[in-house]
Parts: C-alpha cells; sequence; structure tokens
C-alpha cells in the first residue's frame, strides 16, 4: 500500500514537469520571429548585404586592385601598412585632424595616392627598392601638415607633392 | 510515514525543477536531406547536433526577450559532415556559447547572438561564437549586437561609404565583450562578421588546405560599430580580399595577408581608430 502511494505521488509530481516542458513550447509564440522562413529570408538579406551572391562576387572580383584602400574619417586616426608584392595600388584618404600614415613598400610596380584633409597630419612614406615603376602622388590640405618620404631615386620619377596651408614640411630622401 | 513521503516527494519535484533550468538535447542524424530544429529556453541549456550527409539543416534557438526569460550560459555545438549544408543558431540574452564546425563544401553557418530587449532589461552580452569550415566554397556568418546584419547594403562601400553606413543606430542595446572566430580552410570561402556594441573582438582566419600551395579567393569581412572593438584577418594564399568597416571610436583593425593578389579594403569613422595592413608574397 504505501508503495502503491509512493508511486502514485511519483507520477502526479512528475506530470506537471512534462506539461511544464509542453506549456513552453505551446505558449512560445514568441519563438515565432526565429521561424525557418524568416531564418531563409535573413539569408537572401545577407548575401545582398555581405555581397556574397554570385553576380555582385564576380563583379567585385572584377574590380579587385592588389593593395590597400583605406578611408579615414575622424580625429587622431592611424594608418599602418606594410606592403610587399609585385605589384601594389594604393590609396589612402584620412579626413581629420592629427592623423598619420605610415607606408613601408617594397614592390616593383607601385600606384599611390593619399590625401590628408585637416590639421597635424602626417605621412611617413617608405619605399626601399631601387629602379621600380613608381607612380605616386600625395596631396596635403590644411596648417601643420607633414611629409617624410625615403625612397629611391626612381621614386622622384612620378611624384606629386601638393601641400596647401600653413606650417607645411617636407624632407625627401632619395638614395 | 506520510512525513517521510512527502519529504521524499518535495526532494524530487526540486530536482524536476532544477533540469528545467538546464535542458539537454542531443540529436544524430544520417543521412541526406534531414532538418533538425531545437529549442530551448531558460538558463544553462545545452544543445548537440551532429548531422551526417548533403543538404541537411540545423537550426538551434536558446533564449528570447531578456526580460521574459533570463536565458544566458547557453551552448549550442552543431556539426554537419558532408556538402550543401546549413547550420543556424540564435541565442539572446548573455554568456552564450555557439559552435559550428562543418565538413564538406558548399556549406553555411550562421550564428544570431543578439540583445532583443532594450537596455532596461538586456543584460549585456559577453558572447562567444565559434565556426570552424574545412572545403570550399563555404559561407559563414557571425551576427552579434546587430540583428541578423542588417547593415551595410552595397559593394564593398562608398556611396560616402553607404552613408556612413545610414548613420548606424543598430539595434546593439548594451551589448559588449562579444567574441567571434571565424577559421576557414580551402578555397573560395567566405567569411562575414557583424559586430555591434563596445569591446567586442572578431577574428577571421583563412588558410590554405593541407596539401595545396594555396588558398584561393577567400573573402573575408568585418563589420563593427561601437567603440574598442577589434577585427582581426589573417589571410594565406592567391586572390583574396579583405573589406572591413568600422564606425566608431578607438577601434582597431589589423590585417595580414600572405599570397599573390591581395587586396584590403577599409574605412572606418570615429577618432582614435587604428588599421594596419600588412601584405607580402
Amino acid at each position: 500500500m504505501k508503495a502503491f502511494i509512493l508511486i502514485i505521488l511519483l507520477l502526479i509530481l512528475y506530470c506537471p514537469a512534462f506539461y511544464g516542458q509542453n506549456n513552453k513550447d505551446d505558449n512560445n509564440s514568441l519563438f515565432n520571429n526565429y521561424s525557418s522562413s524568416l531564418f531563409n529570408s535573413k539569408e537572401s538579406a545577407m548575401s545582398v548585404v555581405s555581397v556574397l551572391d554570385k553576380k555582385a562576387v564576380n563583379d567585385l572580383n572584377s574590380k579587385i586592385q592588389p593593395g590597400i584602400q583605406i578611408q579615414q574619417i575622424g580625429d587622431l586616426n592611424k594608418v599602418r601598412a606594410n606592403l610587399q608584392s609585385n605589384e601594389t595600388k594604393v590609396s589612402v584618404d584620412q579626413k581629420g585632424n592629427v592623423n598619420e600614415l605610415l607606408l613601408d613598400k617594397k614592390a616593383k610596380t607601385i600606384t599611390q595616392n593619399v590625401v590628408q584633409q585637416g590639421n597635424n597630419n602626417k605621412i611617413n612614406d617608405f619605399t626601399l627598392n631601387t629602379n621600380y615603376n613608381v607612380n605616386m602622388e600625395m596631396i596635403q590640405k590644411g596648417d601643420n601638415q607633414n611629409i617624410q618620404n625615403i625612397g629611391t631615386n626612381s621614386l622622384s620619377k612620378n611624384m606629386k607633392i601638393t601641400q596647401t596651408g600653413n606650417g607645411a614640411s617636407i624632407i625627401l630622401i632619395n638614395k | 510515514m506520510k512525513k517521510v513521503i512527502l519529504s521524499i516527494s518535495a526532494m524530487l519535484f526540486v530536482g524536476v525543477a532544477a533540469f528545467a533550468q538546464g535542458n539537454t538535447s542531443s540529436v544524430n542524424q544520417v543521412g541526406n536531406s534531414d532538418t533538425g530544429i531545437v529549442n530551448q529556453n531558460g538558463l544553462t541549456n545545452d544543445s548537440k547536433i551532429d548531422q551526417l550527409g548533403n543538404d541537411n539543416k540545423s537550426e538551434v534557438y536558446q533564449g528570447i526577450q531578456p526580460g521574459l526569460y533570463a536565458a544566458k550560459n547557453n551552448k549550442a555545438d552543431v556539426k554537419q559532415d558532408g556538402n550543401n549544408n546549413g547550420a543556424f543558431i540564435s541565442q539572446s540574452n548573455e554568456k552564450n556559447e555557439a559552435y559550428q564546425t562543418q565538413k564538406g563544401d558548399l556549406n553555411k553557418a550562421t550564428i544570431w547572438q543578439d540583445q532583443i530587449a532594450g537596455p532596461a532589461s538586456a543584460l549585456g552580452g559577453n558572447d562567444k561564437a565559434w565556426q570552424t569550415q574545412t572545403g570550399k566554397s563555404n559561407t559563414a556568418t557571425v551576427d552579434q549586437g546587430t540583428t541578423g546584419n542588417e547593415k551595410p547594403t552595397g559593394l564593398p562601400f562608398n556611396a560616402t561609404q553607404l552613408g556612413h553606413v545610414a548613420a548606424v543606430n543598430v539595434p546593439f542595446a548594451p551589448h559588449n565583450n562579444n567574441k567571434a572566430w571565424q577559421t576557414q580552410t580551402g578555397d573560395n570561402n567566405t567569411a562575414y562578421a557583424s559586430q555591434g556594441g563596445v569591446k567586442n573582438e572578431s577574428t577571421q582566419t583563412q588558410t590554405s588546405p593541407g596539401g595545396t600551395s594555396a588558398a584561393d579567393g577567400n573573402k573575408s569581412n568585418h563589420y563593427q560599430y561601437g567603440d574598442e572593438n577589434k577585427a582581426t584577418s589573417v589571410q594565406n594564399g592567391t586572390k583574396l580580399t579583405e573589406n572591413t568597416l568600422q564606425i566608431g571610436n578607438k577601434n582597431t583593425a589589423t590585417v595580414t595577408q600572405t599570397g599573390a593578389g591581395h587586396n584590403s579594403i577599409a574605412f572606418s569613422k570615429g577618432n582614435l581608430n587604428t588599421i594596419t595592413v600588412t601584405q607580402s608574397n
């Protein structure tokens, strides 16, 4: 009799637990927010967002240039790039104050375009190989800008440097 | 005697209640075109799904709005071996862990770890996500605090970097200290990480498969909104692409590309941001 009572009690006690699990599923309407259909639609959305669809990827691949394309907007930002390649194309655009750019390049063909707009910005540019095809342009607009460029004789063949503003300084060293 | 029976009954009831807070689930499926879906609420839940075959699909949902369920410390682990499989894990609240491991080609792995409620009841973050894919043409996606990666919308940015990504305001709530690791071995793989909040970290590693000289055509994407976030990309191979977008202050992006034909596109908006790129043959 005691055993019978114990079994009955156990059965009664377990039932709410099972119902509790079921209730969570039954009442869990908020999980509808994560339905499979939504998941699938988000997958589509993400393929657009993250440029993963084939056409976009193909378009992107056709435009890919070896090198870097960097833009920074704001103050006290830094870019450091150490580039070693047969061919590299560098495009850096910094807008703001007290920004820094450090470039260290080793490549047979270099195409470089750097623009800094603001005040107290700085470019340190190293190209330490000789007789390579180098084409570069650096533009600084603002006050107290600074450029240090260290490279080879070939470096200066197609170099354009434009500084507009007050207190600008430039150091060019060709070895 | 009745007291003894009541005492025993009370102890059993507590035990059942504890199980309700720590649900465990293990799903094993062998075959093709299988689907495994797991929903869990509460604390310290654990879900494991193993699928062997092709065209399989798994979905794990742990926790919903923080104000309704204090779901945290959940763990989901999905392993898929085969081709054209899909794995999706959604975890809300905080201190959750998600693991996805896929072997094969044309697989997709997606992890969402978001705060679904606003700052008043959202609990923070501290979520961690791991994705490992071996094979080719795979896609790994992590969203932490950006509610399904709804930004940005366009090719590697511009149109003045997509209107500074439409002035942000991604509902990342107080999301913070999330970490994501995505590791891909093979060719033509894509990794995508989107994080919103503070002090989040994302690391993407794409390397050559064993026995070949280089991984070809891998793509790494980092989109981060907020402050003091870190994005790290390490790529090894040919025709590599890396895209980083950071909006906020004190963010850091570090890119290392080894091989031929590597390209890095980076944009940061804010102050005290640092971008470091190293490219070598």
